[in-house]
């Protein structure tokens, strides 16, 4: 084990009673003085992730350790470690002094307790057992973990107990903090956050950015070991989120300490972090400096989630030899040959120019941003998004290259087949692939339904929306698609010929890929050829929808 | 010269309505309490009210029996409101209504069917007139103890529960450093609420003690029964004054302390 890791989590798993999985196997070690930040869409894992380093949640299954000691299962109160809250969380009864101070007047100092003779005195520590006891209660209740793991760590934990039942040890007195002590470290809190003038004020009467900085003084006073900020910029307007995030990278510079920060701006955390963990469905997608994982981004998802990209099916064709959008690219990376895989071309790395060049477009919409003008243009049937600072019409062919370096090769992951560029058509089916697939729109919006005129209606039948046309990635399991033998039937959704087939231990993994390129991946007991022309379905419910936009976008 | 309407002059109606039935009233009760029945000036009524041990009694008596009222109430209904807040042990609003239905009933027919049902128990007011009395009142005015202090604690920040548990606060701390004190204005308004109709309640006194039990509401009900307009207009007086006192007290808690809106239900 490594000295310098202040906190490792490794296999922690999150299952809540109702058998979701908030987090699956995060493995992850941080070093001391590290600025970490957790990144991904709402409900990926990352605030449970935080949760459980802040002890308000228990792990399932794994284990955290900090410093080197498992504080699995160790209450929020006993760790070294403070967290600041989305919406603050101050006490709207205390001033900004008493709110600042709360947690140092709660700090008991221990001091050994000792004879007249000056030796110390020894006694069973009845807390301590006390502590293990719970502790012992709360893994007997888990359900995750396997009978063996179970049995090994309760014996620890009983081993421990019976240890401090049969052996005396120091016992300590524990004094409060002085006035005075109080007052120099509330003070210097004060000052790290810029506040000094501000003490005696009233939370109520502070603005937004004033009652963010109270709450991170409420929590660095402590001294933590790691202080936790979970979205903490999230209530803050445009401008002075940017100060903060200034701020805040500063602060840590002063202090020394690690920061685990949670968000899912990407600008955030690219701006502020030594190190992002990209997540996705409490699973880690990337974890690197925000450089590499800007540079080099692990999957497509990442890609998408970090700074605005454009992402192809392409197909390798030679050595370092890339195909898509109809051209043959130089690029960098090696995989073999025909290899499928996804490529990525950042905006600003697609040069506009008026002399010939690799592949040509015309300019569909212009927006200007400031810097420079975003543009998106069609090249065929696929949208290019470029980034220039020349003004160009729209409507203007224009020719394009994308330089070796701009274009970043990613494997394509089998996990599950995602179509990111799928609509849904007005017979509220998704569209992959030219081809309609029912599908179940109301998991877009939880507790929705859908009307008779087939609008979407929001649980509290406070919202109508009308998702014709809307974009969104679709989703499929790969074990979720079925073969229909018989192509010319109703049932069969889309027909393609299998262009590649794995025997993975007891089941086979077809690629099979439709005559507009598309691939659909999944994985079946049966054996077919290679080249085989075959018909496959979908059941509606096996479809994953995600909205590119907000549904509110769609509201009518 | 021409009449324009002025925004002001919607007020006109309400100042009617407070000079009619609020200010002469009070100017009849202050005339009545200073002078005799001939209608002259004198401070009779006062030197009586002070000097007759009865009636000082009575309002001992009505002072004890509110302040009883209000704690027991206060400790009843704390940690139902707590728990019916808890959306961990109450899903919905009907155990709520449960609640506070009671209050909907008029309260003549509720205090009827009180005695009935106690004097069925044993404690009929005759024998156990205190008893009877405190358990009604308790029951009347639990209702006025829960809504106040439920809406308070539904407010409550789960996260400042958290954050409090962050900073080092076992469970009992939790509760004696966050939650306690930032439901004190709930608790405030839910006092405010029993303390004083209990010091004036009248029906539930007579009718579970059977006139047993005489509280300053019903003393004073009694006096102008019996045509004592001077000595009870006095009494009326007293009862003003002691409002007045409660509610500045209570007002300089709520000042101090954010959370206005609830104590102002």
């Amino acid at each position: 084990m490594q000295d310098n890791y202040i906190i490792e989590l490794k296999n922690v798993s999150k299952i809540y009673d109702d058998e979701t999985t908030a987090v699956d196997n995060f493995n992850l070690y941080v070093r001391k003085g590290e600025f970490i930040t957790f990144l991904g869409p709402s409900g990926c894992g990352k605030s449970t992730t935080l949760r459980m380093i802040a002890g308000f949640e228990f792990p399932s299954k794994g284990s955290i350790l900090l410093n080197g000691k498992d504080i699995s299962n160790v209450p929020p109160n006993k760790r070294p470690i403070n967290m600041v809250f989305q919406r603050y969380a101050l006490f709207p009864h205390l001033d900004v002094y008493d709110n600042i101070a709360f947690g140092l007047r709660l700090k008991r100092l221990p001091q050994l307790k000792k004879d007249k003779e000056g030796n110390p005195i020894l006694k069973i520590d009845k807390k301590k057992i006390r502590e293990l006891k719970s502790e012992y209660h709360l893994i007997s209740k888990k359900k995750h973990i396997s009978e063996e793991e179970k049995k090994a760590k309760l014996d620890a934990l009983q081993e421990q107990i019976d240890y401090y039942k049969a052996t005396p040890v120091n016992s300590y007195s524990y004094a409060k903090l002085t006035d005075k002590e109080i007052d120099t470290k509330v003070a210097r809190a004060l000052k790290i956050v810029d506040l000094e003038a501000l003490e005696d004020r009233n939370i109520a009467t502070l603005s937004g950015g004033q009652q963010q900085r109270v709450a991170i003084a409420r929590a660095i006073v402590n001294e933590p070991e790691i202080l936790l900020l979970d979205e903490p910029l999230g209530a803050l307007d445009l401008k002075m989120r940017k100060d903060m995030q200034i701020e805040l990278k500063e602060m840590h510079e002063k202090l020394g300490i690690t920061f685990i920060y949670v968000t899912h701006d990407q600008e955030e955390a690219l701006t502020m972090s030594d190190t992002i963990v990209v997540m996705k469905d409490g699973v880690i997608q990337q974890i690197g400096t925000p450089k590499a994982i800007y540079d080099e981004p692990k999957n497509a998802f990442v890609a998408d989630f970090i700074g605005e990209s454009n992402i192809y099916n392409g197909t390798i064709i030679g050595t370092k030899k890339v195909r898509f959008l109809d051209h043959n690219f130089d690029c960098l990376d090696d995989f073999p040959l025909n290899e499928k895989i996804d490529v990525v071309v950042r905006p600003e790395d697609v040069n506009i120019t008026n002399e010939p060049g690799m592949i040509s477009g015309v300019i569909d919409n212009k927006i200007f941003k400031g810097v420079n003008y975003q543009y998106t243009i069609m090249v065929g049937k696929n949208e290019l998004l470029v980034k220039s600072i020349y003004d160009y019409e729209v409507g203007t062919k224009v020719n394009l290259n994308i330089t070796p370096n701009g274009i970043h090769i990613m494997k394509k992951d089998y996990t599950v087949n995602t179509y990111t560029d799928s609509w849904i058509n007005k017979n509220n089916q998704v569209m992959i692939d030219e081809s309609p697939f029912d599908c179940d729109i109301t998991q877009l919006l939880p507790g929705s339904f859908i009307d008779e005129e087939g609008y979407l209606v929001s649980k509290d039948k406070a919202h109508k929306y009308d998702l014709n046309d809307a974009d969104v990635v679709a989703e499929i399991a790969l074990d979720k698609i079925d073969v229909v033998d018989d192509i010319s039937s109703d049932e069969c959704q889309v027909v393609g010929q299998i262009v590649d087939s794995i025997y993975i231990g007891d089941h086979y993994r077809y690629i099979v890929r439709t005559e507009n390129e598309e691939d659909f991946v999944f994985t079946s007991q049966y054996s077919y050829n290679l080249n085989d022309t075959i018909g496959l379905k979908v059941n509606a419910k096996d479809i994953k929808l995600r909205l590119k936009k907000e549904v509110s976008n769609y509201e009518i | 010269m021409k009449f324009r309407f002025q925004r002001k002059y919607l007020c006109i109606p309400y100042f009617l309505f407070l000079i009619l039935f609020v200010i002469i009233p009070i100017f009849f009760i202050i005339y009545y309490a200073f002078t005799d029945s001939n209608g002259n000036f004198t401070f009779d009524a006062f030197v009586t009210f002070f000097t007759t041990t009865n009636k000082i009694n009575v309002l001992v008596q009505s002072l004890l029996f509110s302040t009883l009222n209000t704690i027991v109430c206060l400790i009843i209904g704390y940690p139902i409101s707590y728990l019916l807040s808890n959306p961990k042990f109450n899903k919905n609003y009907v155990l709520v209504l449960l609640f506070v239905m009671p209050m909907w009933i008029n309260f003549v027919l509720r205090t009827g069917a009180t005695r009935d049902v106690l004097t069925w128990l044993g404690i009929n007011g005759g024998s156990h007139p205190y008893i009877a009395t405190m358990i009604g009142l308790v029951y009347n005015y639990l209702p006025f103890v829960i809504l106040p202090l439920y809406t308070t604690m539904l407010k409550l920040d789960k996260s400042q529960i958290e954050a409090a548990i962050d900073l080092g606060c076992n469970r009992v701390q939790v509760f004696t450093k966050s939650i306690f004190p930032q439901s004190v204005p709930g608790i405030i308004s839910a006092a405010q609420m029993v303390f004083m109709p209990t010091m004036s309640s009248y029906v539930i006194p007579e009718t579970l003690s059977e006139g047993k039990i005489v509280l300053f509401g019903n003393s004073i009900y009694l006096g102008f029964a019996n045509n004592q307009w001077n000595s009870s207009g006095f009494m009326a007086i007293v009862m003003l004054v002691i409002i007045a006192i409660s509610m500045l007290v209570t007002r300089n808690f709520t000042e101090k302390d954010e959370g206005k809106e609830a104590a102002t239900w």
